[in-house]
């Protein structure tokens, strides 16, 4: 599934841009908690709006 | 086996096959309303039920066995509770706590290029402060009242999921779709642009519209699969009711609501849903476009003449709707079942063919629901293949 491109969602990316320190291995662990948090939000927003 | 778990899994059969473009046992008869009629049918008072949803869960299950049904859609009810504490201005309670829906205008024509470049930011930037004035609060206020909303919002949706299977434990009834998208022209006229704005964009800013619906699409696709319940199944279906087209000439509806609006669609089918359209209004002139998608599609019609839309959608479209509640309420009971007695005529040969009213009954008043209960018994005892 496609991710969606957006400032306010992509966090773990624009997380991981400002902290160098992260490893592959972080990444791998950290990045699909914030996945499903971005899918909630998605959910969220469009559903006030339907 | 209990008598309700034996009667969902006979209706679910009933139902699949159906859906399948095949002959099930009888004619499936699906339950086109809101909580809102039953409610009114059991008598109880719509305001209170919107603030307490208990009354939900008590009205519904009588409701669908007294109207003899195979089949219902999810519980869809806008609370108050979540609409009025972050300040909505969409969607507002009337005076008996029936939720209306006001003309309102979410994005300016100016904030287009916006959109496009970023439509998830757009929309929580500048769409939901318009509609929902409680985000727009200084300071920390407006960050807690996004949260409240957000609450509200997991708390009423889980609330109303368990209402769906209480509905199939207690009486049987299996609740046939699951989640609700939109096709992205009918998200940006909505309550993005509204129905003047969009009106006007079409003529003055053609391109932009058309970018924007390209744009929201990703956003709509990815929502559609991850707010459904699970890995992809026929049956629940993802529901998607269709606004615009009516109220678009063909040329209108081919260049700005048909390209992302078909790919969602097919792209949905082809990952293994079924996509069930409420196809609002009058789609006489576009039954050649219904036609050409792809198979797992079920088209719930409003209007049309139930032999043509047959002809034209029915071999790969499974067919519900049609019948016009209008007659609940000025025809003769024996002139309900007439029009009952036609429709089945021209829909249900061959299978894939769900009987189902043209509209969704909103509420009690002024339909005789007795009239409801004699067309389905007479789909009941005469529907049978």
């Amino acid at each position: 599934m496609e991710t969606i491109k957006s400032e306010y969602l992509d966090y773990f990316e624009s997380y991981a841009a400002q902290h160098p320190e992260i490893t592959a291995e972080d990444a791998a662990i950290m990045a699909d908690p914030w996945d499903v948090n971005e899918d909630m939000l998605l959910g969220y927003v469009l559903s006030l709006l339907i | 086996m209990s008598d309700a778990k034996r009667l969902l899994d006979e209706r679910l059969i009933r139902i699949e096959k159906a859906v399948n473009l095949q002959k099930p046992d009888r004619i499936p008869i699906f339950a086109l309303n809101g909580p809102e009629v039953a409610i009114d049918y059991c008598g109880r008072h719509l305001k209170s039920a919107t603030w307490n949803l208990e009354i939900v869960r008590e009205s519904l299950p009588i409701y669908y066995q007294d109207m003899k049904v195979d089949a219902a859609a999810s519980a869809f009810l806008r609370c108050p509770g979540m609409y009025t504490a972050i300040g909505s201005q969409n969607f507002v309670p009337n005076k008996d706590g029936f939720m209306q829906h006001p003309e309102v205008c979410g994005m300016l024509a100016s904030e287009y290029e916006e959109l496009i470049k970023d439509p998830f930011k757009t929309l929580v930037d500048k769409v939901l402060p318009r509609q929902y004035k409680a985000f727009d609060q200084p300071g920390g206020l407006g960050g807690l009242n996004l949260a409240k909303g957000a609450l509200s919002y997991v708390r009423y949706t889980k609330i109303l999921r368990e209402i769906d299977a209480h509905c199939s434990a207690t009486v049987g009834v299996p609740i046939i779709f699951d989640n609700m998208i939109e096709a992205p022209f009918d998200f940006l006229a909505d309550q993005l642009r509204s129905f003047m704005g969009i009106s006007v964009d079409m003529h003055r800013c053609p391109e932009l519209v058309e970018q924007a619906c390209e744009a929201l699409f990703p956003l709509l696709l990815r929502w559609g699969v991850t707010s459904y319940t699970g890995p992809p199944k026929k049956i629940p279906a993802i529901f998607m009711p269709l606004h615009m087209p009516s109220f678009l000439n063909p040329k209108q509806f081919e260049r700005f609501y048909w390209p992302t609006f078909s790919r969602l669609v097919n792209t949905l089918t082809g990952l293994g849903y079924t996509v069930t359209l409420f196809i609002e209004g009058n789609w006489s002139k576009l039954y050649d476009y219904l036609g050409s998608l792809n198979p797992n599609v079920v088209g719930i019609f409003e209007y049309g003449e139930m032999k043509t839309i047959k002809e034209k959608v029915g071999k790969t479209m499974c067919i519900m709707g049609n019948y016009p509640i209008e007659a609940l309420k000025s025809h003769s009971t024996e002139q309900c079942i007439d029009i009952a007695k036609k429709m089945i005529a021209e829909g249900a040969p061959g299978g894939g063919y769900i009987f189902t009213t043209g509209k969704s009954i909103l509420r009690g008043k002024g339909l005789d629901l007795e009239k409801l209960q004699a067309v389905h018994q007479y789909v009941i005892d005469h529907g049978k293949y």
